[in-house]
């Protein structure tokens, strides 16, 4: 907020007070009408209509009553689920503990840190066990599937609100050609996915001679096999890892490429749409005041560009856990299920293997993790925004 | 904020619970009406929709012929509109969603695991019980005048071999092949088993063609599609899924063996996958590959790729093969969605028309595609002297064998898919061992799939 | 405005300050970084472009430029593709959506953003919560909705209608989370002095909010654009004939049918993305004029 002012509250009696809050709150109510009505029909419903198809044996008709039966074929029982979820909430609680617990006491940081490693720890020796136990009695392909989920968001999503902040700050100056720049950043993101792809595949392609491996070729490593190489990333890079740690494969890598490539100029857009929000007069004050442009950066820019941050990045981890076009237009078979995500998946019990119920099951499994995410990142980022 | 957020999202799907169990969700069966029709009583219907896939000039310019020639001609007044509603697996989804009601087209293309598929729900029309009809049927001459396994391949054992379509069109995977290249290397005919094939392919991946148009030599270059692995197990003799007993053979000695012998191929560097779209086809057509393995249907556009690329001698041939010779015939047929009688009759009129001679020659030269009539190809001789890589195509067919129409077939295929590309490209996997995993994962599939027919 | 105190600055004029060496070089740096961000970023359109230009055998033959460029591919494709119909259906589909969208994301993110109403947080989060599923599953279901099997709608069935391929786009939970983040950044003072004017929520928003929202709103408008212009699943399921098939379903079949002719493909998709550029640069012009608070320092 600016700095303190004095407003002049007009005088008001109780009642009138009280109808001015219900005309505000009506207010409210109608203007979220017309959105409220088209997202409830056309956005919950198919939830609703989802989560009722995952409780039945549905193939391509509607079978008997199954209850929960599609959703233990994912976890095994419900068990494995709640030790695993414990695991989660003693890991989150462990951070709970660093930031706030013994805040009072003489020695109270030192002990909140030790006790938040050790619940940590506890945390996650109880989240591998459940999630052990699942892969033994669930399905170890959806499980992959989440993790393969979650490289490509975290492989991606950082890469693109870091690069697109960079590129709308940079654009933003006085450059020379700075339309022309734009423009070129933005074309990937409107490109279709049809036609992008068969140009990357082209770019990713295993002949010796495609453009990817001619590139590293000028570094001394020899060709490889992009897509269609199933091995993880750091394994070809020479560390011997493997299991989770091991990290994507080199075809869900190339295929983060092209993410990254296709959205960064989303994320310019809309950076610079924030950038534009922050008043020309508020840089020359800090000017005049003497601070530096670093100075202004971090006080000014970073704090009244948090909103847009905030929204790239929440949206941007749900767009990569919901991607498909981009992954679906790029996997090869080679690639193995290094490269399914569970919307792949989903969509691959849903089309090709008929099993509605199964794949409605997933997908509602699949949106409360997302939902799940998205609560944690509001937690964790969203107290930080700063609405100027 | 969270607990009341659960427990909003909570009460509304319970109540959303309660309101669609009142609702007509979709894809319930309708208890289907037995018994024989009467179709003397049944007046075809005025108008009917055709759900189609077919894209490019030549063949809209034929289906619009074939469309209004039978508008024009037919004596019962039938319109038919036939409109292009997406690839094969689009049509699919539209389908899956508007079975048994009566939106459905009246007639629509499909694989034949499709429709096995939208069989599950027991929505397809059994043209078993008009086609022997003394008014409406199809003279015993005509049946007789399909090629006998193009004939067979919609009748469905799995529901007591109810016919569910009609073949309009055929292709075949075939082995395209560089001749003058082989005359380079010291060959006088293309590989007819798979010895003289590793010989070839080893040679050329050594000995670039002297004509070609770009840099490199292969061999072959193995796309990942599950036809190649059908055709593979054929040409070593086997099959991948046995019809009387419904089960799936994917780890057969054969499927084993040519597996092991494309994993050598690989392995010596005379073969390799292909790299991007269309990448084997372009690279034949610029003379750096020897040979490719794939639909007839591509005829067309390899020729076209030939002529644009290198322009040199080529032609079709069957696969190498340790006996005779079996080739993967494929093809949608047309089917009729359940509907009213009136509907059906309708579309079994069109189909009948679609497959006369007449409007075969027309489809065939247009599209590409074989006729499926033997008359018919006796009518395209000039077609044949002008296009000699369609007749040695053509000349395949004796040895046709076909996929498996089950349901859940493309889910089982892109497990073979994924197998496929592990085995040939890692030397270390134990074929064997790979394939009985994956034939217990098909049939398991299969059972799944199964366990929901409408008895 | 008298009734709001603030700190005045007074017009100072600033000394001509002495460029050091370091902004010479952060200058170079920065060209540097996009030139090179940019050549990334745009080779494979020059790869699109260029194949776009050659003959068949030219792909065939893997060259890297045509020797003659050949225009006349973007005619084939164009007629091949039928984009002239297609065209035409998208560009209506688009406004209409586009119409929509703006009204009802304005309207609720301004809700959102300023007005303090029960509930307001979980509804917010339920129109999130709805973007969080796989497009693949919700395909089924709305199409049951538009083919009127779940509750009656007006016209029977949406199939192959205008109403189909428009409403369920005209909200959009992104849109509206996008607008709420910069209505919510408005100062207080601003509404209060509105508000002292006499005026209402409707009022403010028209007269006030929107002129100096211009950024976000022609980003929604931007994006909006996009997502209509580019969708072809949706439109892929609910038209099954030409009557209002829009340009990304055309190419989509054009893809399928010209394949291994990437000359003519690559035609097409070049075809396919002027419109957004267009519309990019028509809207790109508001975010260079600075947009900012002008009716607070007074």
């Amino acid at each position: 907020m600016t700095e303190a002012t004095i407003s002049v509250k007009p005088k008001v009696s109780g009642t009138t007070l009280h109808k001015l809050r219900t005309r505000e709150q009506i207010t409210g109510y109608l203007f979220t009408l017309p959105a409220l009505i088209i997202i409830l029909v056309f956005g919950l419903f198919p939830i609703l209509y989802s989560f009722y198809m995952s409780l039945f044996n549905w193939r391509v008709t509607k079978g008997a009553f199954v209850g929960d039966k599609n959703y233990l074929l994912i976890f095994g029982n419900w068990t494995n689920l709640l030790i695993t979820l414990a695991g989660v909430a003693l890991i989150v609680g462990a951070f709970w503990v660093w930031s706030n617990a013994f805040k009072s006491l003489s020695k109270g940081e030192t002990i909140a840190k030790v006790l938040a490693a050790v619940v940590m720890i506890v945390g996650g020796v109880v989240f591998v066990t459940g999630w052990g136990q699942m892969l033994d009695s669930g399905n170890p392909s959806f499980l992959k599937s989440l993790i393969v989920t979650l490289y490509y968001a975290l492989g991606t999503v950082p890469a693109e609100v870091i690069l697109g902040m960079i590129l709308a700050f940079l654009l933003y100056q006085d450059i020379v050609g700075k339309d022309i720049f734009r423009m070129i950043y933005f074309l990937p993101y409107v490109t279709p996915s049809v036609t992008s792809a068969v140009v990357f595949q082209i770019i990713f392609s295993l002949r010796e001679t495609s453009i990817a491996n001619m590139i590293i070729g000028w570094f001394g490593i020899s060709p490889q096999k992009w897509r269609f190489e199933p091995k993880p990333l750091l394994n070809l890079l020479g560390l011997d890892i493997s299991g989770f740690l091991a990290g994507p494969s080199l075809a869900l890598f190339s295929i983060m490429i092209y993410g990254i490539w296709s959205f960064v100029g989303y994320n310019t857009v809309i950076f610079l749409a924030g950038l534009g929000n922050i008043p020309k007069e508020t840089y020359e004050a800090a000017e005049i005041d003497g601070a530096s442009k670093s100075q202004m950066f971090r006080h000014i820019t970073m704090p009244l560009l948090s909103p847009t941050t905030f929204y790239l990045t929440l949206i941007g981890f749900i767009g990569t856990f919901k991607a498909f076009n981009h992954i679906y237009v790029l996997r090869t078979p080679s690639a193995g299920d290094s490269v399914i995500t569970t919307s792949l998946l989903i969509f691959d019990n849903f089309y090709k293997a008929n099993q509605y119920g199964v794949a409605t099951a997933q997908a509602i499994v699949l949106f409360l993790v997302i939902l799940g995410l998205t609560l944690a990142q509001n937690k964790l980022m969203g107290e930080r925004v700063f609405y100027g | 904020m969270k607990r009341k957020m659960f427990s909003l999202i909570a009460i509304i799907m319970i109540a959303a619970m309660v309101l669609s169990a009142c609702g007509t969700p979709a894809a319930e069966p309708e208890t289907p009406v037995e018994g024989a029709v009467d179709w003397t009583k049944v007046t075809p219907a005025k108008n009917i929709v055709f759900w189609h896939q077919h894209t490019g000039e030549a063949r809209e310019a034929a289906m619009a012929k074939i469309v209004s020639d039978f508008n024009a001609t037919n004596e019962y007044g039938i319109t038919l509109t036939a409109e292009y509603a997406g690839g094969y697996g689009d049509i699919y989804t539209k389908m899956l969603a508007l079975l048994n009601t009566p939106d459905v087209p009246d007639i629509v293309v499909g694989y034949q695991n499709q429709i096995a598929t939208y069989q599950l729900a027991d929505s397809m029309f059994d043209m078993n019980t008009v086609i022997n009809d003394p008014v409406y049927g199809m003279a015993k001459a005509d049946q007789d005048d399909f090629i006998p396994s193009f004939f067979q391949q919609d009748v469905y054992p799995l529901y007591n071999n109810q016919r569910l379509g009609l073949a309009p069109n055929r292709s075949m995977e075939v082995m395209y092949y560089n001749m003058s290249w082989l005359k380079e290397l010291g060959y006088d005919a293309p590989p007819a088993t798979p010895e003289e094939f590793r010989e070839m392919t080893c040679k050329a991946a050594a000995q670039p063609y002297s004509g070609a148009k770009a840099e490199g030599s292969m061999g072959y270059q193995l796309s990942i599609d599950t036809s190649r692995f059908a055709s593979w197990t054929y040409a070593f003799g086997g099959d991948i899924y046995d019809g009387t007993t419904n089960q799936y053979t994917l780890n057969s000695p054969a499927a084993v063996e040519a597996f092991k012998f494309l994993q050598g191929l690989f392995a010596d560097g005379c073969a390799r996958l292909v790299s991007e779209n269309y990448g084997d086809q372009t690279d034949f057509g610029n003379g750096t590959l020897l040979f490719t393995i794939g639909s007839s249907s591509g005829l067309p556009y390899y020729t076209d790729a030939v002529n644009e690329g290198a322009g040199f001698e080529w032609s079709v041939a069957a696969l190498p093969s340790t006996g005779t010779p079996k080739q993967d015939v494929y093809g949608a047929s047309v089917s009729i969605p359940k509907s009213t009688p009136e509907r059906e009759l309708a579309a079994w009129i069109f189909i009948k028309y679609y497959t006369t001679p007449e409007v075969q020659k027309l489809w065939a030269e247009a599209s590409g595609y074989f006729p499926v009539r033997q008359s018919v190809a006796d009518m395209m001789t000039d077609y044949m002297a002008a296009n000699p890589t369609y007749k040695a195509s053509w000349d395949l067919l004796e040895y046709g064998w076909f996929e498996p129409a089950v349901p859940g077939y493309d889910f089982v295929r892109d497990e073979i898919e994924v197998v496929m590309a592990a085995v040939v490209d890692n030397p270390a996997l134990d074929v064997q061992a790979e394939f009985d995993k994956l034939n217990e994962f098909g049939n398991k599939t299969l059972a799944e799939q199964l366990e929901q027919i409408v008895k | 405005m008298d009734n709001v105190v603030e700190k005045q600055k007074p017009v100072v004029v600033t000394p001509r300050v002495k460029r050091s060496r370091f902004y010479y070089v952060g200058r170079i740096l920065t060209y540097a970084i996009l030139i090179l961000g940019a050549i990334v970023f745009i080779f494979p359109f020059f790869w699109m472009i260029s194949s776009s230009l050659m003959t068949l055998g030219e792909t065939i033959t893997r060259q890297l430029m045509p020797k003659v460029p050949q225009w006349v591919n973007y005619v084939d494709a164009w007629n091949q593709a039928k984009f002239s119909k297609y065209f035409l259906n998208s560009v209506l589909i688009t406004l209409g959506t586009l119409a929509g969208l703006l009204i009802t994301s304005i309207l609720a993110g301004y809700a959102f953003g300023r007005i303090d109403f029960k509930g307001k947080n979980i509804l917010f989060g339920l129109f999130l919560a709805t973007m969080m599923i796989p497009e693949s599953v919700t395909l089924i279901p709305n199409y049951l909705l538009i083919r009127g099997n779940i509750f009656p709608i007006p016209g029977g069935t949406w199939l192959n209608k205008y109403w189909s391929l428009t409403v369920p786009f005209i909200a959009n939970a992104f849109s509206i989370f996008l607008l709420r983040q910069f209505f919510a950044q408005i100062p207080k003072e601003l509404w209060d002095a509105a508000r002292i004017d006499g005026a209402d929520h409707l009022r403010f928003l028209i007269q006030v909010v929107l002129p100096i929202s211009k950024a976000p709103i022609m980003t929604v408008l931007l994006f909006g654009f996009t997502g209509s212009w580019n969708a072809f699943q949706w439109p892929l399921l609910v038209t099954t004939n030409d009557t209002w098939r829009p340009i990304m379903v055309g190419l989509w079949s054009f893809v399928n049918e010209a394949g291994p002719q990437t000359h003519l493909l690559m035609a097409g998709a070049v075809i396919s993305l002027i419109p957004i550029l267009i519309i990019y640069f028509l809207t790109q012009k508001q975010f260079t004029q600075g947009i900012a608070t002008t009716g607070l320092k007074g």
